[in-house]
């Protein structure tokens, strides 16, 4: 009999034993694992049936997510995702977006609270973005892991908390991951600072840290699907009926992709592989069908559509839930294998790290929900639309105009947006109500200090939204300048209407 | 149960196998991506889609010809204002002045493709700089300085081009001008010898326009027109009809708030300022307006006479024929609101504020359908961008 079977009851020791099993499958556990070796599953005596199951369920969990896991598939995602901070770094230099995007605008749109974060004067952006590099080239080779992945953590979140016009999605999760990461000895194998000190070598990490990755890469696959369930995208292949259709003069595939069948297809497929994909990759029967399908969309919207870096981010994210000692196995196969100088232990692991990570998750899983606080469509009011992971989900253009009207003389003063923001900044202003909002106030206040008493700022704002006709985004009659900026319901946003039909009509030719 | 020889043998075997197999399958998985990857970006010629058909014609049926008329036009402005210099009393001052007039059309119309070479060259400032600075003008015509067209091509662009001919020609009811610029003196002698030197830049201008565009010397229109090459002036067809497209959005607010908004004064508070508009001399402000307006709308049709199939209007009513409808109707509408504002522009806006006003709103919405409907229709400006991510 096992030492542990006093505590079992309920069945709970096959429970165990399959969900140990299971965990050695996926690499979670080393092979050596048995139930006998697992902490006692007690259960407090006269609790129901089901809470007993539960909360002998949640301990076990717990203990498990302490149990050490193999390093080596968190030091080659450090590796990777430290390569990638490397290059969100150098593309600045390389594209020129540093004066673009922080020297050229006279106005930044700011986030709450941090309307104090202004890029630095002089040259001290490009030693800002030249700092960042360092620090992710620091991450990438781990050389003093920790510091320079809070030092870009926080050079990165000052970057772009410079200018809401910047927001990605992305670059969020960038942000979210180093944030976890953070927490994590991931400088102990296969780094710099595993050479140079023998003492910071680790074999072994924690369980939960793995888990806490991937569940981070999970909630935005899971939550970009949940976002494509809609009419829009499932119903009317909006956008992608759009947006492959840019793609139309690719050899071979370009065709196809043109077709309104395609777009259908890619959209249903889309959504479902965000929805499925993370179940799939941890199932270790579907994995390789599942990392072969992620690797294949991945490359296909990174060639498609100009998104950048994050379909290698989250292809990056995707080696994390392969068998943690992955990276091991295929060194070993080709040679290199073997742990020499790492320490065996886990390292020190207080319980602050379950309630740290709990209340972490909590957010992360309420934050794209919270859109639903708001009446009408997210994608046309955009309340509760960042942060939310609504990756890649709509094609919206808008314009805007201003009135400034001074209420003394009656004067009305017809304001370009172009007179105060950059042509990128116009065109990411124009169909999010929010940062319309910000640039009434931008205008408001300079003509305060040109001397118009009392202005009152009125927008002109349309916007088209996965091909529907313009509409009026913003009551033309509300006052910008006096509507202030919070998370409660934006009335001035005007409701998008049902659009009618389209009518086919010729025109005539006006001869020249 | 221990296991046999035998067993341990053939698990050894069936290791082996499914070890090969399995290796197998990646490595012809990994080949096959690489492969297709390898494919779809390799450059292989296909035959010519819809797009492209559109954005060839769109060059050769508008931009060219656009450009080719600039700059003949340009050649005859330029041959007639040597005459006037060297022969004032031969020559036909109302023909000169219809020369002048004859070159601002095609150079309004070209504001609707000002990339590539004109941005390069930087054609817009040198050839139509406004305004005008006046009085340098008259400090260089009282100056003693040789006014030929290598010196007034050192001076700034508001000293020169053909602002500065429109001051020394126009108005055309106005006798001491005229007889200022026909005297048998040195001041009028002068005054011909910097217009035929501007007249001259303006040629050399448009030629050089020209030549950069010109197909048969390898210019911008064949690297324009037949993107996603190695020498390609846009990576693919959608670039090239972005740049197209966003073009035609920003004219169409040029055309409101800089042509028509300034002068109506709605841009300080509806204080009327006349001198704000750019042709008032020459009396050309409106046919200016309705020029820049023509130029989107052939950009937009593909052709300078009638419409031409594939066009950007017909890519757009292939993905969304009511944007199509509502861009021709704007379009239809903006010029109908021009037409309606009557000559000349400085008369309108004292006398008739409201059909300058209706105008201003006319091109103001044609820029909304442009900017909203038509840009997303052929998705020409993803709000994710390189820059980088969704």
């Amino acid at each position: 009999m096992a030492t542990s079977a006093p505590h079992v009851t309920y069945g709970q020791r096959s429970l165990r034993d399959r969900l140990l099993r299971g965990m050695r499958r996926m690499g979670i556990v080393s092979p050596g694992a048995s139930p006998q070796t697992a902490p006692p599953l007690r259960v407090r005596p006269g609790a129901a049936p089901l809470g007993k199951l539960a909360l002998s369920h949640l301990r076990c969990t717990s203990a498990r997510l302490q149990r050490p896991v193999d390093v080596a598939s968190l030091a080659a995602f450090r590796v990777g995702f430290g390569a990638l901070l490397l290059v969100v770094a150098v593309r600045y230099f390389a594209h020129g977006w540093i004066a673009e995007y922080f020297l050229n605008p006279r106005h930044f749109f700011k986030y709450w609270g941090f309307a104090w974060v202004r890029p630095w004067p002089g040259l001290g952006m490009y030693l800002h973005l030249g700092l960042m590099a360092t620090c992710g080239l620091g991450v990438m080779l781990g050389y003093r892991y920790r510091l320079s992945l809070a030092c870009y953590a926080l050079l990165f979140a000052y970057a772009s908390l410079i200018d809401k016009s910047h927001y990605l999605n992305h670059y969020y999760l960038v942000l979210c991951v180093c944030g976890l990461m953070a927490w994590m000895p991931l400088g102990g194998a296969w780094s710099l600072d595993a050479r140079r000190d023998a003492g910071a070598r680790r074999a072994f990490v924690p369980t939960w840290m793995l888990w806490a990755l991937r569940a981070q890469f999970a909630l935005v696959y899971f939550f970009g699907g949940v976002a494509k369930l809609n009419g829009d995208w499932l119903l009317r292949a909006q956008p992608l009926s759009v947006w492959l259709a840019r793609s139309q003069e690719l050899p071979l595939v370009g065709r196809v992709l043109a077709a309104p069948a395609a777009a259908f297809a890619m959209s249903w497929a889309g959504a479902l592989f965000d929805l499925f994909v993370v179940p799939l990759l941890l199932a270790r029967r579907t994995r390789p069908f599942a990392f072969a399908a992620l690797v294949l969309f991945h490359l296909l919207t990174a060639r498609l559509f100009p998104i950048g870096l994050f379909p290698y981010f989250m292809l990056c994210g995707a080696s994390l839930f392969f068998p943690a000692d992955w990276p091991r196995k295929v060194l070993e196969r080709w040679g290199y294998g073997g742990r020499a100088g790492e320490t065996a232990g886990p390292g020190p692991s207080t319980g602050a790290w379950k309630w740290a990570l709990s209340a972490y998750f909590a957010v992360q899983l309420l934050v794209p929900l919270r859109h639903w606080l708001y009446p009408g469509q997210m994608c046309w009011s955009e309340q509760g639309f960042r942060y939310s992971w609504n990756v890649m989900l709509m094609e919206k253009n808008g314009s805007v105009d201003f009135r400034v009207v001074e209420p003394s003389t009656g004067r009305v003063f017809q304001v370009s947006p172009r007179e105060y923001f950059t042509a990128y900044q116009t065109d990411m202003m124009s169909p999010q109500p929010d940062m319309v909002l910000e640039a009434a106030r931008v205008i408001a206040a300079d003509f305060r200090a040109r001397g118009v008493q009392e202005p009152a700022v009125y927008a002109d704002a349309f916007a088209a939204l996965n091909g529907r006709p313009m509409q009026r985004l913003i009551d033309p009659r509300v006052d910008l300048a006096r509507e202030v900026d919070g998370l409660s319901n934006k009335t001035w946003i005007l409701p998008m209407t049902p659009s009618p039909e389209p009518r086919i009509a010729s025109l005539p030719w006006s001869p020249r | 149960m221990p296991k046999t020889p035998v067993n341990l043998r053939r698990r050894a075997e069936l290791e082996k196998r499914f070890q090969i197999h399995r290796r197998g399958t990646w490595v012809a998985g990994a080949a096959g991506l690489l492969g297709s990857w390898a494919v779809a970006c390799a450059p292989v010629s296909l035959p010519d889609g819809d797009r492209r058909v559109a954005l060839r014609g769109t060059t050769e049926q508008v931009i060219l010809p656009t450009y080719a008329e600039l700059r003949s036009r340009s050649a005859d402005l330029s041959a007639r204002l040597d005459e006037l210099a060297n022969d004032p009393e031969a020559t036909d001052l109302a023909a000169t002045r219809q020369a002048y007039l004859d070159v601002r059309a095609p150079l309004e119309e070209a504001l609707a493709f000002g990339f590539g070479p004109a941005a390069e060259l930087h054609s817009q400032a040198a050839l139509d700089q406004s305004p005008l600075d006046t009085t340098k003008v008259d400090a260089e015509l009282a100056s003693e300085s040789e006014l030929t067209p290598q010196h007034l091509r050192t001076l700034g662009a508001n000293k020169r081009g053909l602002h500065a001919i429109e001051y020394l020609l126009f108005p055309e009811d106005d006798p001491a001008l005229e007889a200022a610029l026909l005297a048998d003196d040195p001041a009028g002698e002068r005054r011909r010898r910097f217009a035929s030197a501007a007249g001259q830049l303006v040629a050399d201008g448009a030629q050089e326009l020209w030549a950069a565009w010109e197909p048969q010397n390898g210019g911008y229109a064949r690297r324009f027109s037949e993107p996603g090459g190695p020498d390609s002036a846009s990576a693919s067809v959608q670039a090239g009809l972005d740049t197209l497209l966003n073009e035609a959005v920003v004219v169409s607010e040029v055309i409101a708030n800089v042509k028509l908004g300034k002068p109506l004064g709605v841009t300080t508070g509806g204080q009327v300022d006349a001198a704000a508009q750019e042709s008032e001399r020459a009396g050309a402000s409106l046919s200016d307006m309705r020029s820049s307006l023509r130029g989107i709308r052939n950009v937009y049709f593909g052709a300078r006479e009638e419409p031409a199939e594939p066009s950007l209007s017909t890519l757009v009513h292939a993905k969304s024929p009511s944007a199509d409808l509502h861009a021709r109707a704007a379009l239809a509408e903006a010029e109908a609101a021009l037409l309606a504002v009557p000559e000349p522009f400085t008369q309108a806006l004292e006398e008739s504020p409201e059909t300058v006003r209706a105008a201003y709103d006319a091109l103001k919405n044609l820029k909304r359908v442009l900017a909203t409907e038509v840009l997303s229709s052929l998705g020409a400006s993803l709000k994710f961008s390189d820059a980088d991510g969704d």
